[in-house]
């Protein structure tokens, strides 16, 4: 079944297909959540949340545009709007970044050495304003094209520009040696 | 303007003029190596696990949402089960495929004053390597923080 196939199934009521859909779509939600928001347990929470959203309010799907362009949008405001409610309540934490580091291999040197390095680059993402996080999200780890992220964000291809430019500039920053 | 070659997304004319200031301007090189750098080193963040098969709590979730899906939903058809998820990994499959594939040339434009000053510099029409006008304040002054 094409994509729009499943689209118009779960529209009509088919939870078999809803269930599809989910399963093709989750991990994504998920990457793009655990990246912008930092904590993987906020992450697990606006996937639900997301897709509960589409589930509850199908009426609001244009079926003129494609299921991954509406499901894009959904995420990016459901991350942005998430951010400023946890923006204070949260913080990430050197604690938190050292025990997410997967054991792999070296000597305790070199592992601690990438714990630092993953810690300063999520700092590094953590401390860009959040729409410029967000369109860094979605190009470096997701590769979705400038037009794809304007859909997206609901802004133009060239304020995508924009941001891309001025995130990579503060990246630059925020990582450059001391 | 180094942001779109960094991304590939320069027309062949602006990017050779591009990679001919590079050559010869150090301020701007430097910084073209910053943006590429920080990029990269992205890479050292480990790729998220899979996300947890939530789809009951995402029904409950759905349920006690004001508008509710119940209506929606009502065609429950186990027996459909097994083709719809085969046909999802199948979708799942060319769906990435085409988001990775979709990068197309955009229209050259510079919203961004550094941008168009890197412009000017490298059409000559502020001189090479200046260091007020060129990309290199970006490193030197550095830009505010805004969205
Ligand atoms: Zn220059």
């Amino acid at each position: 079944m094409r994509e729009a196939e499943l689209v118009a199934a779960a529209l009509a009521g088919d939870r078999a297909a809803w269930r599809a859909l989910y399963l093709a779509h989750k991990d994504f939600v998920y990457r793009v959540a655990v990246r912008f928001l930092g904590h993987p347990d906020d992450a697990r929470d606006l996937t639900q949340d997301v897709f509960a959203q589409l589930l509850a309010e199908p009426k609001r799907y244009r079926p003129t545009a494609q299921f991954r362009t509406w499901l894009y949008r959904v995420v990016a405001n459901r991350c942005l709007n998430e951010r400023a409610k946890v923006r204070n309540a949260r913080r990430v934490d050197d604690a938190s970044e050292l025990r997410a580091i997967p054991d792999a291999g070296g000597t305790p040197e070199e592992r601690l050495g990438r714990a630092q390095e993953q810690a300063r680059v999520r700092a590094a993402i953590a401390g860009l304003p959040e729409r410029q996080r967000l369109a860094v999200v979605l190009a470096r780890f997701e590769e979705l094209s400038y037009e794809e992220i304007a859909q997206a964000l609901e802004t133009t291809v060239s304020s995508v520009e924009s941001l891309l430019f001025r995130g990579r500039e503060n990246l630059a920053r925020a990582l450059a040696p001391d | 303007m180094l942001s779109l070659d960094l991304d590939g997304r320069l027309p062949p004319g602006p990017g050779a003029r591009l990679a001919a200031h590079l050559a010869t301007c150090d301020a701007c090189a430097r910084l073209a190596g910053a943006l590429g750098t920080a990029w990269a080193r992205l890479d050292a963040l480990p790729t998220p696990l899979a996300a947890p098969d939530d789809f009951a709590a995402i029904l409950a979730r759905a349920d006690q949402r004001p508008t509710g899906w119940r209506g929606v939903l009502g065609g429950w058809a186990p027996m459909r089960l097994g083709a719809t998820v085969l046909a999802a990994c199948l979708v799942a499959g060319s769906g990435a495929g085409i988001a990775l594939g979709s990068a197309a040339f955009g229209p050259g434009r510079h919203a961004d004053p550094l941008e168009l000053a890197a412009l000017a510099e490298g059409f000559g029409d502020l001189p090479f390597g200046s260091p007020a006008g060129g990309l290199a304040r970006a490193l030197t002054v550095g830009v505010e923080v805004r969205e």
